[in-house]
């Protein structure tokens, strides 16, 4: 069978596919004029203006002039109104040796189809005729209802004017968007003139820099803001740098910038053991600032000024080739993480609040790529590496201002002790200036007050150790649990449920049900013991407790009381609670009322035990009288017996050979703090103990 | 081997855990349903391209935290199964809701039909789950998921050392005007963040027919104007 060539054909697109790359890909205003304005920056302008026009409503326009190389005829009809390939080369520079920004023309598709149609006028630099050296201006009109009408893409087409003009007329390029399809709103406005201000790097203060110009009051608001600069005030300067064989070095300046601390890869690097970093030439700098009243008393700028610049700018924005990459150092974006870092451990770290940072990244070789969407770069191996010298130099950072941290603190103790001494001394003097009599009686009283203060050091001394090593328990009991908690016991449940449901499928008739079931039991019942150990350690530990809020006494109890189920089950105590109506609440922190009712739980856990009743009873009762809350935990185990009552509640006091002694100071100390007071009934309702603790309360 | 769930066909099941040991145990599980049960045992670097290899037969079972080794996962579970929620990959999100993460999911809640803790997680709920999914593609949500405009008011926003706003305490009179609802500054748009202050009130649309506290997600905040 032979055939024959019966017609040529191709691939030809529908309009609908302008429609749609169009809109999908980049549908903010802010972001399409970046692209029109990144046009500019690519054709070597060196002023680009975007004026807004009757914008408040639809049908506005946007028009972009520019004094760049401009393009003639063949540029526009074979560059400009291509879509998909771009000119720009990472390998090619501009005539000013500009590493070209745009891509493939498809953000610059999405800018144009804003309005309904768009009108573009440009001169280029180059002279038409070079023997008369005339010169012409090229100019389109693209009108996108065609388009909507028309069937093919190709089918509609757009004539290329050209006129002359003086040979004297400098190159220039104008594009008008017209017909706006929708209003452009005072947020929008702001938006594109925070974008065009950080494009071209306002921080590198360059005077020859690329810098665009929206033509709106708010723009210049915001420039006013952006060239105030308070980077002077910066308390330090990290300033990193990684070359271009992947070394990285750092230093941190204070704020009249003497270095404080220089690194080497070495240092920077401990987590990923001296390796190299595998990525372009980059430098990160970020400016961190102590915003306090304290540290701005003996400054010529006020921290409001400065909060409302960081409030504007603050971030870490990052620049590829000179031009900013959306959205990194956006208001809310934090890339860096450094403000669940400063969550995790919040001393010495700065947050995207409290710092402004530039993350400049001299890519040549084009091994960065932005997503189509402009929506920042593709997260592959090479822009993780450049976050991860970002994030490795601010750990760098964050351990040398705690070092400065530590020695402050090491140094006020010092401090304190030799002021202290000085003191007796000067004192011992006057007193030799007296008469022998008084002399001698007042040294008697001052040797004896002497000894009471010294009494009084060491027992605080004692007792600052005991909550240290408490706290060290405290803290390797939440690491355990917190290990223990999360994947062991999450691997045993998951894979005893696996072996029950496996065993009735795969063992019916070879076993006895309770072959298995029972051991299969067991394990479980162990493994919720377990778990019930570890969250009750975790749920006192969590951060957010600590705030000074809100806190309704009687959820607490609840809660509290629901954690220690288990272990009041396991001791069989039987539980009896009587709470006032009402949902009484006080200003204090969840950890101070925790750290109250669980004390007094403990204290009757163990009173329990050492008296070991036939039946165990333990009752929590709660009065709202007034305004104040009245809790008292009573028990039938020993009672106070063989220690004034007052003594109950020192440190060190206990009759259990295994106690710290510090539960019911703890519980005095937190409810002293809350403004309450604190008592107690040798044998009470229940034969046992009363422990009573009374507490304003501003609401019931 | 493969289930059918409403009248989709899954074959496939992914199964992402940081941890070797977890992520085999949800595998055993996965197995039991008879699907073939894919172990991530990889690094992932890109989830643009990861996304690309999970086909429209698939569904993904994924750990919340996934930084154990930090290069294992470029994000955490609740951003990752709201991605596949958006391509219509029926996903189920596994972790202990602890207080800490709570304020991650959130976020993302809207794209995550079911939360299942590793207590909760066997072949029957893992099956229920998936369903529920394929449901929500459909445009059926449950009234549990469906979100109302409601009023919210900020009973107190705490700041932390430096003055920053850290977390704003809500409370959502016609859910429940009892219980306090923590959210963390991050977790609300730049506009509502700025304004934040005590006894602000809003509106938002919100899931309010969920019982549970983690089941709530907000959405299209609004400033009431004065």
């Amino acid at each position: 069978m032979s055939t024959s060539a019966f017609q040529n054909a191709s691939i030809r697109f529908s309009t609908q596919i302008i429609k749609r790359l169009g809109e999908e890909l980049n549908p903010s205003i802010d972001q399409s004029i970046l692209e029109l304005v990144k046009n500019s920056y690519d054709a070597d302008a060196t002023t680009c203006t975007v004026t807004l026009s009757n914008v408040s409503a639809e049908g506005g326009t946007v028009t972009i002039e520019d004094d760049g190389d401009g393009m003639d005829g063949s540029a526009i009809k074979n560059s400009y109104l291509v879509l998909g390939q771009s000119e720009k080369s990472f390998s090619k520079r501009t005539r000013l040796n500009r590493i070209p920004a745009g891509s493939k023309g498809l953000g610059r598709l999405a800018a144009l189809r804003m309005g309904t149609a768009v009108e573009l006028e440009s001169v280029p630099l180059k002279v038409s005729n070079k023997l008369n050296k005339t010169k012409q201006k090229f100019a389109i009109k693209i009108d996108w209802n065609k388009f909507d009408s028309a069937k093919l893409v190709d089918d509609v087409i757009i004539r290329i004017n050209s006129s002359k003009v003086s040979p004297s007329k400098s190159s220039s390029t104008t594009v008008s968007i017209k017909h706006l399809k929708n209003k452009v709103t005072e947020r929008d406005i702001k938006k594109v003139a925070r974008g065009l201000i950080l494009l071209a790097d306002p921080f590198d203060d360059d005077p020859d820099a690329f810098k665009p110009v929206l033509k709106a009051p708010e723009f210049k608001e915001l420039e006013k803001l952006v060239t105030k600069r308070y980077f002077d005030d910066a308390d330090y300067h990290l300033s990193a740098v990684l070359d271009k064989d992947g070394n990285a070095s750092a230093e941190i300046l204070d704020y009249k910038g003497k270095v404080l601390f220089k690194a080497t890869h070495k240092e920077i690097t401990v987590k990923r053991k001296n390796k190299k970093y595998n990525c372009p030439v980059t430098t990160f700098d970020l400016w961190a600032f102590i915003l306090n009243s304290t540290s701005f008393s003996t400054r010529s700028t006020s921290l409001g000024e400065v909060k409302e610049w960081l409030n504007e700018f603050g971030g870490v924005h990052v620049y590829e080739n000179g031009l900013r990459v959306n959205p990194y150092g956006n208001q809310g974006n934090d890339w860096l993480d450094m403000n669940l870092s400063r969550a995790r451990s919040p001393e010495e770290r700065p947050s995207t609040n409290t710092s402004i940072g530039v993350t400049r990244i001299r890519d040549s070789k084009g091994l960065l790529k932005q997503k189509t969407d402009r929506s920042g770069f593709i997260e592959d191996d090479v822009f993780h590496e450049i976050k991860n010298f970002c994030q490795d130099a601010l750990e760098w950072m964050a351990k040398k201002r705690l070092e400065i941290a530590e020695k402050k603190r090491a140094k006020s103790r010092e401090q304190t002790a030799s002021e202290s001494t000085n003191s007796k001394e000067k004192v011992k003097e006057q007193i030799n200036k007296l008469r022998t009599n008084d002399r001698v009686q007042l040294v008697k009283a001052f040797e004896s007050y002497d000894k009471a203060v010294q009494s009084q050091v060491n027992t605080l001394k004692a007792e600052v150790q005991l909550y240290r090593t408490l706290s060290t328990a405290g803290i390797t009991a939440a690491t355990f649990s917190h290990e223990s908690n999360g994947n062991p016991i999450k691997v045993i449940k998951l894979n005893i449920d696996a072996i029950e449901r496996r065993s009735k499928k795969f063992l019916v008739g070879r076993l006895e049900e309770n072959q298995l079931s029972k051991p299969i039991g067991l394990i479980r019942r162990a493994i919720n013991s377990l778990a019930v150990l570890g969250t009750a350690t975790l749920k006192l530990l969590s951060n957010e407790k600590r705030r000074i809020t809100r806190v309704e006494v009687h959820d607490i109890i609840k809660n509290t009381l629901e954690t220690f189920t288990p272990f009041l089950n396991g001791r069989d105590i039987k539980l009896r609670t009587e709470l006032a109506k009402g949902t009484p609440y006080l200003r204090g922190s969840e950890a101070a009322l925790e750290s109250i009712f669980t004390n007094l739980l403990n204290n009757s856990l163990v009173a329990i035990e050492n008296a070991n009743p036939s039946e165990r009873a333990m009752l929590i009762k709660t009065e709202i009288q007034e305004d104040v809350l009245v809790l008292t935990v009573s028990d039938n185990g020993t009672g106070i017996e063989g220690i004034a009552l007052k003594d109950i509640w020192l440190p060190g006091q206990t009759t259990n050979p295994n106690g710290t002694g510090l539960g019911l100071t703890i519980v005095r100390d937190a409810v002293m703090d809350l403004g309450g007071s604190v008592r107690a009934n040798r044998h009470g309702v229940l034969g046992g103990a009363d422990l009573i603790v009374e507490l304003p309360i501003i609401g019931k | 081997m493969s289930v059918v769930l409403l009248d989709r066909e899954i074959n496939k099941i992914h199964v992402i855990d940081d941890d070797t040991d977890s992520r085999e145990s949800y595998g055993l599980t996965v197995e039991e349903i008879e699907v073939e049960t894919v172990l991530q045992n990889d690094r992932v670097d890109n989830i643009e391209t990861f996304l690309l290899t999970i086909g429209n037969q698939d569904a993904v079972v994924s750990d919340h935290h996934l930084k154990k080794s930090s290069s294992y996962f470029p994000m955490n579970g609740a951003n990752f199964i709201s991605k596949c929620y958006d391509r219509h990959i029926p996903s189920v999100l596994v972790t202990k809701y602890e207080m800490a993460s709570y304020h991650e999911i959130r976020p993302f809640k809207r794209n995550i039909p079911v939360v299942l803790t590793p207590e909760q997680f066997n072949p029957d709920t893992l099956v229920k789950a998936l369903e529920l999914c394929v449901a929500e593609f459909k445009g059926n949500l449950s009234q549990t998921r469906k979100t109302w405009k409601t009023l919210v008011r900020f009973d107190d926003v705490i700041r932390d050392d430096a003055g920053n706003k850290t977390v704003a305490m809500a409370i959502l009179p016609s859910w429940n005007r009892n219980m306090v609802i923590n959210l963390k500054m991050l977790e609300l748009p730049h506009e509502i963040q700025e304004i934040s202050e005590p006894d602000l009130r809003l509106y938002a649309q919100v899931n309010i027919d969920a019982e549970d506290p983690y089941e709530l997600y907000f959405q299209n905040w609004e400033i009431i104007k004065k």
